[in-house]
């Protein structure tokens, strides 16, 4: 009996031992590349792919290790980059959004790629837009416009609304006579935890009301605004006051995720619809055709603007490898641009990326508003602010919306906010 | 002297565990709570008790997020434990379909959160949500709410849906409980003259002491630290209306980088729970029940 | 002597209660049940019909979904069962000895350490994640399954020895004595009588321990690397995209998640059962 016990000891033991190596190990191979993303599903994944693809045709023995990791817009996966940077285990490279803040908010834990970026012909906004302390971290590997404004071509043709609208008002009013007739008109989805589209229509609103425009959301994020005096920042604040007392959105928007709500209008229940261009692939994935089923145009009175949103891959301190050197490299050719754009839904970085035959027709419009050096090119909330911009201020607006007041209590609420965020 | 040593023999998986897992831990945990480290890479200064200060004085979604966990717990454990015992009582009566019943009770546990969050949001969706979709078909449209929307009524759908998704531990253990109770005493009480229902309530219901401190120290668990639905349903909104501790220090360290401030809430959470849970152990202790 | 059965039948004629019941049992069934039905309807629709919305009844089932999502999660299905299950025995066993220890061989001052040993089930996983990160990275064990069936196992041990200490409680310690002086140490009365009879206990106990790890997120996440060795859960999460939106492949993954877990309730319900018949058997 006792024997039979002590078998039974050494079995478990072994197997325990055994268990425990069953998995690949972390020993970290010159060979391999680890990876980490957000993009795990469908078009963004296929596009990610093809990326790797094409850089493994120039780097034959390498291997590469993904992560993708899903969730909050981004928030789960840079959670767990953060938990392994402070245990002192980075991976390779990360994937974050591209911008002054978002990058300050990383950087001591970043090393500069400066000398990576030789020939990076880009607009110099783009190079403006990420460079923190003099210094570049990432490499931004797509644009995509936030300012759009999406409509239902059906319905807009159905209830003879003129488009493109030209100003904030003309829109409010149209958005009036749209829900006599018994329609959403506007649709916003912020829900599951996704309060920050609130602040992705919030900083499109601020670019489009009189006293707003770029220079102003500029100051915003650098921290250097008042919001409690600011005219531009009152005045999007009444806009979205009217479009909640008035009922111009949708009542459910703390429930719907932002594709819920691109739904409503893709099935004809609502009529517009305020998101990054990367809408444009959702409608597709749908079967719908741009331009017969639904429409763009910029924000109503930021024609001459563009919001922009980037992602970017960047390299930890702590990691020797020359092959992760030579991703970031490859990320700033138009090859690896024009692998990934085309089936990402986005616009190209570099000014010489090649356009014909690659692009559709709505993609090249907003491509042509990116390369146009007339347009004023300013980043949205998702790069330009630190991080914590996007939670802080996603709680505020959603107090804001439950609550649409615009008086000193409010505004001393998103002054806290703010000093949250830049102060202290 | 032996009897001790094998006493140690036995316990001390237990304690090695725990002592490092859970005590060595939080100790780092309350290390970084005395600092204000804020920002990755950037290790903070010892500030020593200004973080438990502010949190307790001076936050007011700390305040918020203090008595909506409270809120949670006191709904879900005030309709989870009846509950459960109603179902077990049911479930021990000679039914047709009683092993159908009990996996179909059993079921909402094998269900991951992404899930759960994601079936009951998709219930209390204010338009098209199944709630208020099947209310409006059958004529009761005056009974639809806000629900999920609703300022004052988001951390009960959020409750519901814990509910839904453990009530199922405590049908278990009760249902472990009752058909444990000996024949004998069943026999001598039908013996008495009890019909069914005294069976029950004055008999077997009574015995289920044992099972109910069970059951109260598993769902204290998962609400005292509820927050993959919280997180994954509302995010602690619309607002701060359903934010709860833990994902207010969550949201703290992971999205706001205030590593230093966020350990400190992580302090108070456990603190809470010890100074819930002692009270309610002590009856454990010396532990013979009658 | 003859064993009676634990469940006596409803006073017969008695109809409207019996049917009283069965209306009940009915109700809280559809309360448990209506909000899969979100999830299924989901699961068949193709990309087209999503922009519907979950509750509307979907128009052409397809079982595509099922198709490519087991595509992609079978492996990190297999993850979570290697995982799930060994830390599940590891933790109800460990359990098990810890909780005949503080339940029959008490010493002064082990009611205080056990209940230390509890308080460690209250401590929310966000509070200790770095450490822990750091600690499994520094023995080696970080992507392996052994980091996490030691950090499951670890975490599972407040509670398994709660419960089986709560069971061992209920055994009279007269059984163990009487046993002791047949001459028995303490170590084999507890695996050749203890136990055996504990089974039901550790049925509840393993039932318990299977869900909560098998639907872990947090240190799934965080210390696996890859879908070699990444859980399930976590592979379920990311079927839904971030610029895309596929609920459709990811209730359809849900769903599939959902069968093993089925299997393990079946399994352990007909132990419990066993157990408790078994156990009813005295003298």
């Amino acid at each position: 009996m006792r024997s039979l016990k002590g078998m039974v000891g050494v079995l478990v033991i072994v197997v325990l031992v055994l268990l425990m190596g069953i998995s690949p190990s972390v020993a970290s191979n010159p060979n391999e590349l680890v990876v980490y993303h957000w993009w795990t599903a469908g078009g963004e994944k296929e596009a990610v792919h093809a990326l790797f693809k094409a850089f493994l045709k120039h780097y034959p023995h390498a291997k590469i290790v993904e992560n993708p990791v899903a969730g909050g817009g981004g928030g789960i996966m840079r959670s767990q980059i953060k938990a392994m940077i402070m245990a002192g285990n980075p991976p390779d490279t990360f994937q974050i959004t591209y911008g002054k803040g978002m990058i300050k908010s990383f950087a001591s834990v970043l090393q500069p790629i400066d000398s990576l970026l030789v020939n990076f012909d880009v607009p110099k906004e783009v190079i403006e837009w990420g460079t923190v302390d003099g210094h570049m971290y990432g490499v931004p590997i797509n644009i995509m416009q936030n300012n759009c404004l999406w409509y239902n071509e059906k319905l807009v043709h159905k209830l003879g609304i003129h488009m493109p609208i030209k100003s904030v008002d003309e829109f409010l009013s149209v958005c009036e006579k749209i829900r006599k007739e018994g329609y959403v008109p506007l649709a916003v989805g912020a829900g599951m935890g996704q309060k920050f589209w609130l602040g992705t229509l919030f900083e499109t609103i601020m670019l489009a009301v009189p006293d707003g425009g770029a220079k102003v959301l500029k100051k915003y994020y650098a921290g250097k605004l008042d919001v409690t005096k600011s005219r531009a920042f009152k005045e999007a604040l009444e806009v979205l006051r009217k479009l909640v007392v008035k009922k111009l959105v949708n009542s459910d928007f703390s429930a719907l995720t932002w594709d819920q709500a691109a739904d409503l209008m893709a099935s004809g229940r609502a009529v517009f619809y305020v998101m990054g261009d990367w809408a444009k692939g959702h409608f597709t994935s749908m079967k719908l055709k741009p331009n017969v089923d639904f429409g763009y145009q910029s924000f109503p009175g930021t024609e001459g603007i563009f919001l922009g949103h980037s992602d970017c891959f960047v390299l930890p301190k702590g990691v020797k490898k020359k092959l992760a050197k030579d991703w970031l490299k490859f990320l700033t050719t138009a090859e690896a641009e024009t692998a990934f754009c085309p089936i990402k839904g986005a616009t190209p970085p570099r000014l010489d990326a090649p356009v014909k035959g690659i692009y559709d027709s709505m993609s090249i419009a907003i491509l042509k508003k990116f390369r146009n050096p007339k347009v004023v090119k300013v980043l949205s909330q998702f790069g330009a602010p630190p991080e914590s911009y996007l939670d802080v201020f996603g709680t505020a607006f959603s107090k804001f919306f439950q609550n649409p007041v615009v008086n000193d209590k409010q505004l001393n609420m998103f002054k806290a906010a703010y000093e949250e965020v830049f102060g202290y | 002297m032996k009897r001790k040593r094998e006493s140690f023999l036995f316990i001390s998986p237990a304690v090695i565990l725990v002592a490092l897992f859970v005590y060595g831990f939080i100790t780092w945990t309350f290390n970084v709570s005395l600092t204000n480290w804020k920002d990755i890479g950037i290790y903070g200064r010892f500030i020593g008790f200004r973080n438990y200060e502010r949190l307790i004085f001076q936050d007011a979604t700390f305040h918020t997020a203090l008595i909506n966990t409270l809120k949670l717990s006191v709904m879900f454990i005030g309709i989870t434990v009846p509950l459960g015992l109603f179902l077990a009582v049911l479930l021990d009566l000679d039914i047709k379909g009683k092993r159908l019943f009990r996996l179909l009770f059993l079921l909402p546990l094998s269900f991951s959160f992404v899930a759960s969050a994601s079936m009951w949001t998709w219930m209390f969706s204010p338009e098209g949500g199944a709630i208020n979709t099947i209310l409006k078909s059958v004529g009761l449209g005056w009974l639809t709410q806000p629900w999920i929307t609703s300022e004052s009524q988001s951390i009960m759908c959020i409750a519901i849906a814990y509910i839904w998704q453990f009530s199922g531990f405590a049908t278990l253990v009760y249902y472990a409980g009752i058909t444990a109770v000996p024949p004998e005493i069943r026999e001598a009480a039908r013996i008495d003259g009890a019909n069914t229902f005294q069976l029950y309530w004055k008999v077997i219901v009574p015995l289920q002491k044992p099972a109910t401190l069970t059951v109260l120290a598993m769902l204290l668990m998962y609400t005292l630290r509820a927050f993959d639905l919280v997180w994954l349903m509302t995010g602690g909104g619309p607002g701060t209306s359903s934010e709860v501790l833990s994902t207010f220090m969550f949201r703290t360290t992971f999205n706001r980088n205030h590593f230093g401030y966020g350990a400190a809430i992580g302090i108070f959470m456990f603190l809470l729970s010890l100074a819930i849970i002692f009270p309610f152990f002590k009856k454990l202790r010396g532990g013979r029940y009658d | 002597m003859i064993r009676l059965p634990s469940s006596l039948p409803v006073k017969e004629g008695k109809v409207s209660s019996m049917t009283l019941i069965y209306v009940v049992l009915i109700v809280a069934a559809v309360f448990y049940v209506l909000p899969i039905y979100t999830a299924v309807n989901t699961s068949l629709k193709d990309s087209k019909e999503l922009m519907w919305g979950p509750v509307s009844v979907v128009h052409k089932p397809t079982l595509l979904n099922y198709v490519k999502a087991f595509g992609i999660i079978k492996r990190p299905m297999w993850n979570s069962v290697v995982i799930t299950i060994f830390a599940t025995i590891f933790s109800s066993f460990l359990g098990a000895v810890s909780g005949f220890g503080f339940s029959k061989l008490r010493f002064k001052g082990s009611d205080t350490i056990f209940l230390m040993i509890v308080l460690g089930f209250y401590i929310a996983p966000q509070s200790i994640l770095i450490p822990l990160v750091r600690f499994i990275g520094k023995m080696g064990l970080y992507n392996t399954y052994g980091g996490l069936i030691l950090t499951h196992t670890a975490y599972g041990m407040p509670i398994t020895t709660l419960l089986f200490k709560n069971f061992f409680e209920t055994l009279p310690t007269e059984i163990i004595e009487s046993a002791q002086i047949d001459g028995c140490s303490n170590i084999m009365a507890f695996f050749r009588i203890a136990l055996p009879l504990s089974l039901p206990g550790f049925a509840v106990v393993a039932i318990f321990q299977f869900t909560n790890i098998w639907n872990e997120y947090l240190f799934g996440l965080i210390l696996t690397r890859g879908v070699n060795s990444q859980p399930l859960t976590v592979a379920i999460a990311n079927l839904k995209g971030t610029t895309v939106a596929s609920w459709n492949l990811q209730m359809a993954g849900v769903l599939l998640s959902v069968l093993p877990v089925l299997v393990m309730y079946v399994l352990f319900l007909k132990l419990i059962v066993k157990g408790l018949l078994m156990g009813s058997v005295k003298g």
